[in-house]
């Protein structure tokens, strides 16, 4: 498995997600999937997926470092339509693109010029786990490699309602989940962190409060 | 379950892995997700209708909690997109049918437009007429009454009373009476014949498109004042049927 490093310095692990296509119904009432697939287009349909998936992940990020709606709108825009230009020679679609979101709050920040130079604009974005200290840090490297072992779809729920404090029933709109699964799922993703944890030794989880 | 949900969260805030977002850019968000979307691909040049109908039901299936694919949607698409158009297609065939079967024919259409209205004094056999430019209500077609071995007068003077009652009880601006074939919606036919002594008059009121009958009668008398009454009976029953 990969490692890769994300815009906000965490530690992650991906496991590549295969759409299952025998999923896929066979037909409805003599319309099927092979008489649909000429009209419309692999690339569009693999950017659409990727979008639908990735989209309130990339947005969150953007807007709390700006906290600018419109801008944010644009950014994210901009974000993607890299995205959809390297789209086949991207392996890692979260990696590639919490780099890409680095890259143009970099540019979006030069054109700005709030910061003097570039290692301030970098400081700003960066990790706030940086600064923190000797058990505080050492804590936050095992949650963030807790989270790290989440399968990407668990993690883009994560992010979602961990992360971005969406609600459940808004989390599931994004994913297409009712509230109920939303819920569910996330109760796994949280017993599966805190399996993590007690591997580690954290047994009693007040103790990190 | 919950209490862990809850504590686990509070481990996320303290160690700032949670990056709240308000309620209103979590909402703006997910309002422009697909307007997002469609402006990239326009940008891209790689949006059309098409694709931006089966966005439209991608997305709407995934706001109610359904996960389909983008493949699944678009043969949900066409599918309902058949069933709709076969819908359409179908009500439209019924539609068009029972429109046709209930309007008046085109024909009928121009007769109504030309057809002379009625001379109350007309002559049997005369085409009656009148001011085209009145909207008859009724429009009747009567030759006259056909004559079988009864003085040729007698039965014009008949024919005749018959025209006139029958204009007379329905209105002069309200009915035409044509001796022109073809001219009508309806049809006034009729005879008399004489039998030794007696004069047989008999008539009948036709619908023309449907050759209904709609009044028939048929009485013997045996003098011509008798056969004047009859005519005066029998326009009063004609009149009585035209609706």
């Amino acid at each position: 498995m990969e490692k890769i490093l994300t815009l906000s310095g965490r530690y992650s692990m991906y496991i590549p997600v295969e759409k299952n296509e025998s999923a896929i119904p066979a037909g409805i009432g003599g319309i099927s999937y092979q008489r649909v697939m000429p009209l419309l287009e692999k690339q569009k349909i693999k950017f659409t997926e990727a979008y639908a998936d990735y989209y309130q992940v990339v947005y969150g990020t953007i807007c709390s470092k700006i906290s600018n709606p419109d801008d944010t709108d644009d950014l994210t825009q901009e974000v993607f339509m890299h995205f959809y230009s390297r789209m086949n020679e991207v392996d890692n679609t979260r990696a590639w693109l919490f780099g890409t979101i680095n890259n143009v709050l970099m540019n979006y920040y030069r054109k700005k010029k709030k910061f003097s130079s570039d290692e301030d604009i970098e400081n700003y974005l960066g990790d706030v786990s940086l600064t923190f200290v000797n058990g505080f840090r050492d804590t936050r490297i095992i949650i963030d490699e807790a989270v790290g072992r989440l399968t990407e779809p668990e993690r883009i729920l994560f992010d979602l309602v961990a992360v971005q404090n969406l609600t459940y029933e808004l989390a599931g709109q994004h994913l297409g989940f009712s509230k109920r699964q939303a819920e569910y799922r996330y109760s796994l993703i949280v017993k599966n962190i805190r399996g993590f944890l007690n591997e580690k030794g954290i047994t009693n989880i007040e103790d990190l409060l | 379950m919950i209490d862990e949900i809850a504590l686990m969260r509070r481990v996320f805030d303290r160690y700032r892995v949670s990056s709240p977002l308000s309620g209103d850019v979590q909402r703006r968000a997910m309002r422009m997700k697909r307007k997002n979307l469609v402006s990239v691909m326009k940008k891209l040049g790689i949006y059309s209708p098409l694709y931006g109908m089966i966005l439209s039901l991608y997305f709407f299936l995934k706001k109610l909690g359904i996960g389909l694919s983008i493949m699944q949607s678009a043969v949900l698409f066409f599918t309902a997109s058949a069933v709709v158009v076969s819908s359409v297609a179908a009500g439209g065939y019924l539609l068009v049918g029972n429109v046709v079967v209930k309007s008046p024919s085109v024909y009928e259409e121009h007769e109504k437009k030309a057809a002379p209205a009625a001379e109350p004094d007309a002559k049997s056999g005369d085409v009656t007429g009148g001011n085209s430019s009145i909207a008859y209500r009724y429009r009747l077609q009567f030759y006259g009454l056909e004559n079988n071995g009864a003085d040729g007068t007698l039965v014009a003077q008949v024919s005749d009373a018959m025209r006139s009652e029958i204009i007379r009880l329905k209105g002069r601006d309200r009915i035409a009476v044509s001796a022109v074939p073809d001219r009508a919606g309806l049809v006034l036919t009729g005879s008399v014949e004489k039998l030794d002594r007696q004069y047989l008059f008999s008539i009948r009121l036709t619908e023309r498109r449907t050759r209904r009958i709609i009044f028939a009668a048929s009485e013997e008398s045996a003098t011509a004042e008798g056969l004047r009454d009859l005519a005066v009976r029998f326009a009063q029953s004609v009149a009585g049927n035209i609706q």
